[in-house]
């Protein structure tokens, strides 16, 4: 039976839940970056502060944009008193305990405390307890979308596995960002671990285009999922996905960083000024910032419902969403 | 209280008219916000012309026995009664709007904006129906608990114009429900996502 009506993406959740998604997966994934560059370089202490310094006030804004999509945000806490009834309770749990870990990461090794900086064991010790936490904040965020039965878009195994990915790679971006950032404010050389990390993002880049990959191809297989894929490939998302998560998230942050990170063009790289590299390293990771945005944009403006079935015939379902409601009803006198 | 009920519907999608008589007899019990629609009739049409016929699938909360709602709520709002019937506490709920996004039926309603069917004034009757819904929670379909508790029957059930809607006890294999469901061949909406709903539809034909 053939599809005739476009079937309706849900519209439950809208940008808050996005913002949502993508600020906890750049802190959670800024904070693993940093601690494994730390075990990596452990030369490099400044970098894995400024990771540990970043990641708190992301996910705390991260988890402020959830609180604000409630319709009843006095009772926010609500969402944690009921342990593992849902996914939202054990994400909430999940990155609660992420955070706090971090903001002792804080106050034991930048500030006020710094004795963890003589304690290297017990920091790698609290570094690797919440790292396992920045990874389940990372899968989760794919595991809160992919409980959703009816949207197929969402229901997938490969939505915990790009959140995960692209958290990394937002993470990456976003410590590369700080830490250029940082370099060009107190003027001191930061070039070293901003190659180093360039070349893991250079790989990391490629593993998300691939995982996009699959993820749209699997969709195409599914009868609501194509709905979602053609919308993404060439229907109404296809320019945040095309321009957006492809050109301005993969591509020219690929291009930006790959000469730097493997020195391509050495004779040339060496001539020209090493502030300009910091700024092209700071376009490249805001750029994949921006990417990583849309792609979570695109991942839940996509999600498109199962049309029900009767007899054969499959009825779109509208999408329940906020009222909406013209301001005078058209029998009313005037 | 007899043993066990497991309450379910029935509707017969060969009697609908598509008069939307449900729809409005839900409005005038349940005292919703204009917009908000617990109960709504789906029009789609099959076939080319000229042989295309106009047709209509009125939609509620399906009451599922394993509800997806009450999986997703973080807050334990979203309860199963024993008598099947899936109820949300309006005082638990905190409008996080996951039950909506899990939802295969879209049945769920965010209530965060009242609109009155009358601009400017509000009927005294409204008024005390709009006491039962709290702003900033998400709001359902609930068999008409109130009327279900006195012995009656949901109003959507009693008003339908055409008879097209039955309403008991599932678990009862002598109830009017079951015995239709036999001997129609009643079938369920989506049963691939293993929601087990306890809406059933007897087939046009």
């Amino acid at each position: 039976m053939q599809m005739r009506e476009a079937l309706s993406t849900q519209k439950v959740w809208g940008w808050k839940i996005v913002a949502y998604l993508f600020l906890v997966g750049l802190g959670a994934g800024a904070y693993l970056v940093g601690f494994v560059f730390n075990l990596i370089y452990p030369e490099f202490v400044l970098f894995s502060k400024l990771t540990v310094l970043i990641t708190a006030p992301l996910v705390i804004v991260g988890l402020l944009f959830l609180i604000w999509d409630l319709g009843r945000k006095t009772l926010a806490h609500r969402a944690v008193l009921r342990p593992l009834s849902s996914w939202i309770t054990r994400g909430t749990i999940i990155i609660t305990v992420f955070i706090i870990l971090d903001l002792i990461h804080i106050g034991m090794w930048i500030w006020p405390s710094t004795w963890l900086a003589g304690a290297p064991g017990l920091r790698l010790a609290l570094g690797g307890i919440a790292s396992v936490f920045a990874v389940l904040t990372l899968i989760y965020t794919g595991l809160l979308l992919r409980a959703a039965k009816p949207i197929p878009f969402w229901n997938t195994s490969f939505l915990p596995a790009l959140f995960l990915v692209s958290g990394i790679s937002t993470g990456t971006m976003g410590a590369s960002l700080s830490l250029s950032a940082y370099g060009l404010s107190a003027g001191s050389a930061v070039e070293q671990p901003l190659r180093l990390l360039a070349r893991y993002d250079a790989f990391i880049i490629i593993l998300e285009a691939l995982i996009i990959c699959f993820y749209l191809w699997r969709m195409y297989q599914l009868a609501a999922g194509r709905t979602s894929a053609r919308m993404v490939i060439r229907g109404s998302l296809a320019v945040p996905f095309w321009g957006g998560v492809v050109a301005v998230g993969l591509v020219v942050p690929f291009a930006l960083v790959v000469p730097f990170a493997f020195e391509v063009y050495k004779t040339y790289l060496s001539t020209i000024d090493p502030l300009a590299v910091l700024v092209l390293t700071a376009v490249a990771s805001i750029l994949g910032l921006v990417g990583g945005f849309l792609l979570r944009y695109i991942v839940i403006a996509g999600g498109t419902r199962t049309p029900l079935k009767v007899e054969g015939v499959l009825i779109p379902l509208p999408d329940t969403d906020r009222v909406k409601v013209p301001r005078r009803a058209a029998f009313l006198p005037r | 209280m007899s043993a066990v009920v497991r309450y379910g519907m029935v509707i017969d999608l060969k009697r609908c008219i598509g008069c939307d008589t449900c729809t409005m007899a839900c409005k005038a019990a349940n005292a919703t916000s204009r917009g908000i629609m617990w109960n709504r009739v789906l029009k789609y049409e099959t076939g080319q012309y000229p042989h295309s016929k106009l047709n209509f699938l009125p939609i509620i909360c399906m009451h599922c026995e394993e509800p997806e709602c009450e999986k997703a709520c973080p807050t334990g709002a979203t309860t199963k009664r024993e008598d099947g019937i899936v109820v949300i506490d309006n005082d638990k709920c905190i409008g996080c709007r996951y039950c909506m996004v899990v939802c295969p039926y879209t049945s769920r309603y965010f209530f965060d904006k009242l609109y009155t069917y009358h601009p400017g004034h509000v009927t005294s009757y409204e008024k005390i129906g709009y006491k039962k819904h709290k702003l900033g929670t998400v709001q359902k379909c609930d068999f008409c608990l109130e009327r279900v508790e006195q012995g009656l029957q949901p109003s959507c059930v009693v008003s339908c114009t055409a008879n097209a809607r039955f309403f008991g006890d599932l678990d009862d294999p002598d109830s009017e429900v079951s015995k239709l469901i036999k001997e129609r061949g009643g079938f369920v909406l989506n049963p691939e996502l293993d929601t087990k709903p306890s809406v059933y539809y007897l087939p046009m034909d």
